[in-house]
């Protein structure tokens, strides 16, 4: 009974929100050339000029254009293309650690022909102390390539939920496209405030501490350092719990909602609306058709875009990662100790750095299938 | 073959401060002092081309590279006269002496610690 009570409420408001759409018996598409140019232009123009050339039309993306950007060959391009461009880089970092290395051995092994003194420890901090002040350099920018990224990532899933959200309330789904739109920004928005106010800090602070705790003269920091690490491996825990959570809970709640919006529309059409409920008939099923092949389309492009924003830094980090491994095996081999923590601390760090790219990117993207899943209720009509 | 000649140097030198030990005790410092001096010069001489190397690679680490050959010098430095006067029986001496080129070290590291610090603070305000 409270059951059949709760339907009949939610199939109250939804038909509430559809009355205030502006339906009519129509076999042409609404006009969606103005949330569309609005979602090209919150595009970040690196994105877009990496695009095919002619795939973001006024009326959506061109399919055709979308298959052939998702092809494995234009994609290896374009790894090819992020991967020689980050390659100089990290080889002259590579080239600068191994140097630094082998200086740090030579005068050291100089100086012990002498006897072991506590000059040689000095000379070994002031070799570190020029491999941590490369390093430092280049995890600052991967620190501010990762933000970016977060944030761009942000203000593209804000612009794509939008006309994903414009879609399924014309399309007859306002409570999906209250329900969808308003769970995934609400993750995002989650998940963006934890890593940019909380992960991000806390990365710095530990590469800020690993400096010092990696220098002979350090070792007391350890503790404080492994502090810190537990907090970071606990938040990302946390933010996978969180994902999960509120992707469970928008799951069920789009799926309710996709159930009573088409029951209502099916009510809707039959009965309740006098001027579309016997017109409307085939004309609907075109539209709904439409705005099916729409939304794919847009999913499709949602799915591409955040590959194109996330994959230029996974390969950064990818690449820097590798360089750390290769100077700490070069390190070990010169036995140079102080270098070699240094780098497996911020080889972690980037660890992290990557695993936050990626759960947003995967956030985003098993959202947005799941979302584009969902039919239209006019194309179930 | 420059090794037979430096040991050779070396056992003529060590020949030399002994029998000049047997006559004259306090001539045995300077021959010593020559000896370091020479054997030094002659191990300078060896390490150009490995410096020559070094040098080639400063397009990865120029400045790091000219700081280092800077703490080389101090630290053999250091290192040879500190030994000089532990041989004399000046023990407090080669410390002081090994405690001012830890002080230069330290110097040298400044400007570094200063940028290194400056890139934790602008992490640490993240």
């Amino acid at each position: 009974m409270v059951r059949r009570l709760l339907l009949w409420c939610e199939m109250l408001i939804v038909a509430a929100f559809l009355f205030a759409l502006p339906l009519s018996a129509t076999d042409s598409l609404p006009d969606f050339s103005r949330p569309m140019s609005e979602f090209y232009a919150a595009l970040p123009d690196d994105i877009r000029q990496s695009l095919p050339e002619g795939l973001l039309t006024p009326d959506g993306p061109d399919a055709e254009k979308l298959v052939q950007a998702l092809q494995p060959d234009e994609w290896l391009m374009w790894v090819r293309e992020w991967l020689y461009a980050g390659l100089p880089g990290a080889g002259q970092l590579l080239g600068k650690i191994v140097l630094l290395c082998i200086l740090s051995t030579l005068i050291c092994r100089l100086a012990e022909s002498f006897g072991r003194s506590k000059m040689i420890s000095a000379v070994q901090i002031l070799t570190a102390l020029f491999v941590a002040l490369a390093l430092l350099q280049e995890e600052q920018h991967m620190l501010e390539t990762v933000s970016m990224c977060l944030q761009r990532l942000g203000v593209t899933v804000d612009a794509l939920l939008a006309v994903l959200g414009l879609l399924f309330a014309t399309g007859g789904n306002p409570a999906v496209a209250a329900s969808g739109c308003g769970g995934l920004m609400a993750l995002f928005a989650g998940l963006e405030n934890l890593f940019a106010a909380l992960m991000i800090p806390l990365l710095a602070a530990t590469l800020g501490v690993a400096v010092p705790a990696s220098l002979p003269i350090g070792r007391r920091l350890c503790g404080v350092l492994a502090a810190i690490k537990r907090m970071v491996a606990f938040l990302l825990g946390f933010s996978g719990v969180l994902f999960s959570a509120v992707f469970g809970l928008q799951t069920v709640l789009a799926a309710g909602a996709d159930s009573v919006a088409s029951r209502t529309v099916k009510f809707a059409v039959g009965n309740a609306v006098p001027v579309i409920g016997g017109v409307m008939g085939d004309t609907v099923r075109t539209v709904g058709a439409g705005l099916e092949y729409l939304k794919d389309t847009v999913g499709i492009l949602g799915v591409l875009l955040t590959l194109l924003l996330v994959l230029p830094p996974i390969l950064q980090i990818l690449l820097h990662r590798a360089v750390l491994l290769l100077g700490q095996s070069v390190a070990e081999l010169l036995e140079c100790p102080a270098e070699m923590k240094l780098m497996r601390e911020f080889s972690t760090v980037c660890g992290w750095l990557l695993a936050l790219v990626c759960a947003c990117a995967a956030a985003f993207i098993f959202a947005l299938v799941l979302f584009v899943q969902i039919s239209v209720s006019i194309a179930l009509v | 073959m420059d090794s037979f000649k430096i040991s050779a140097v070396a056992f003529l030198c060590t020949v030399v401060a002994v029998l000049v030990k047997q006559y004259r005790a306090e001539f045995v410092l300077p021959v010593r002092t020559a000896a370091s001096i020479v054997l030094l010069g002659f191990g300078s001489a060896l390490m150009v081309p490995v410096l020559r190397w070094i040098r080639a690679l400063d397009c990865f680490a120029a400045e790091e590279i000219a700081l280092l050959m800077r703490a080389l010098c101090i630290v053999l430095l250091v290192h040879i006269c500190a030994a000089i006067c532990r041989d004399c029986g000046e023990a407090s001496v080669a410390s002081c002496l090994e405690f001012a080129g830890r002080a230069e070290l330290l110097l040298l590291a400044l400007p570094l610690l200063d940028r290194i610090l400056s890139v934790v603070s602008v992490l640490l305000t993240w």
